[in-house]
């Protein structure tokens, strides 16, 4: 069987899977905290919006959002977004730094996968 | 002030027509955020993103467009994983090492559905899905039977185990592959094809496939999140309350996972495969 695919126990798994939980952690609180900021700056400003309303802005036209209130929930989107990027970014330092090889060539083809997606979607 | 639709053609229709005050809006918060919190639950317990649910919840309640559907979709798949990730005890947390190796496969699968959406025609790709299904919801009972039957009632499959091998790796890495090419085309996690490959065929044990799935379909919705949002199909408005809500449902379901026995799991699993199944080979044929 390829080195590559011989399941190796990682280094020091406790340690990768607690930064992973930490920066879930505080995405996911960031990411909640911003989309009830909005939602809430929305309906105190007396709108009447007719669901589903404006589409998420464009990221070149983040700060063109109608109100506060968009673009705090825009970005608790994009936060959700990147976070598994962030993560396997994650993964990515904790296996070069274990000297975890054939994990960190996995880690690395899925940020750049990951990447590539983010490049082509942004050209569209 | 009164804002009106970017799309003549975006309604909802369902709940209500046409929501034009504050309490109608915050009746379509609500459901959303109820959808949301249901699809966390079941997505937590069961190892799936939730998209399985919340795309045919918001097209067929909430009669939304499909691409909107999706790209809401994929935000909560998002959240879920991340929830799941945040909450889930030590020592029952995702096999990061497997997750990140099926990956490769997935999420390249994910990227060439998203290349490939609109050339495939639809109804062989729900043929397709849903012999897939078929065939991995009939391997894991198979397996379920053979392991009750060698190992009597009085013990019951582990949820967990330290020592495990996984194997079959390259049927694993091209179901892998299938499932973020439904993935990309579908807006779905793949989490109902994951955790039964990893558990059947891999010889994964029940939980860890399920976190690990849990971990792996928000890598494979990343994947395809950046092309709807650049295009226009997410809509914060519907985004935001499911996402709430399924953030809050993905935590409770984690903490619910520690109530459930294996042989539960899988045949919730399978039951849920088959149903989804009939829905494609329907869809598939025209229905």
């Amino acid at each position: 069987m390829p080195l590559w695919l011989k399941h190796v126990s990682p280094v020091a798994p406790t340690r990768l899977e607690v930064q992973e939980k930490k920066i879930s952690l505080i995405a996911i609180l960031a990411a909640a905290l911003l989309m009830l900021g909005g939602l809430g700056a929305i309906l105190a400003e007396g709108a009447v919006w007719i669901a589903p309303g404006p589409p998420a802005m464009p990221l070149i036209n983040l700060s063109c959002q109608p109100s506060w209130g968009w673009l705090l929930m825009s970005l608790g989107i994009i936060i959700l977004g990147v976070l598994p990027l962030l993560r396997v970014a994650l993964a990515v330092k904790a296996y070069a730094d274990a000297g975890a090889w054939g994990n960190l060539l996995a880690a690395l083809v899925v940020l750049a996968e990951l990447l590539l997606s983010m490049v082509w979607g942004l050209e569209l | 002030m009164h804002h009106n639709l970017p799309h003549p053609a975006l309604q909802l229709n369902v709940f209500y027509k046409n929501p034009k005050n504050e309490k109608d809006i915050m009746f379509l918060f609500l459901a959303l955020f109820a959808a949301g919190l249901g699809a966390g639950i079941l997505g937590a317990l069961l190892g799936l993103g939730g998209g399985i649910f919340l795309v045919p919840a918001l097209t067929l309640l909430f009669h939304l467009p499909i691409r909107a559907a999706v790209g809401t979709s994929l935000v909560g798949v998002i959240a879920t994983s991340a929830a799941v990730v945040a909450m889930e005890p030590p020592g029952r947390g995702a096999d990061i090492s497997l997750a990140l190796r099926l990956e490769v496969a997935t999420a390249a699968g994910a990227v060439t559905g998203g290349w490939m959406a609109g050339l495939v025609p639809s109804a062989f790709l729900s043929l397709l899905f849903a012999l897939v299904v078929f065939l991995t919801a009939g391997y894991s009972l198979y397996k379920g039977f053979k392991g009750r039957s060698r190992a009597g009632l009085s013990d019951p499959e582990p949820l967990f185990a330290e020592n495990y091998l996984p194997c079959h790796w390259p049927l694993g890495l091209t179901v892998a592959f299938l499932a973020g090419l439904i993935s990309g085309l579908l807006g779905v996690g793949g989490g109902f094809i994951k955790v039964p490959v990893m558990n059947a065929i891999m010889a994964v044990p029940l939980g860890v496939a399920t976190a690990t799935s849990n971990f792996m379909v928000g890598i494979t919705a990343a994947a395809s999140f950046f092309v709807y949002y650049n295009r226009g199909d997410i809509y914060p408005l519907l985004a935001v309350p499911t996402c709430l809500g399924v953030m809050l449902g993905a935590m409770l379901g984690v903490r619910l996972m520690i109530y459930f026995r294996a042989a539960w799991l899988r045949l919730a699993l399978v039951a849920l495969m088959i149903v989804m199944g009939i829905h494609m080979v329907l869809q598939g044929l025209g229905y």
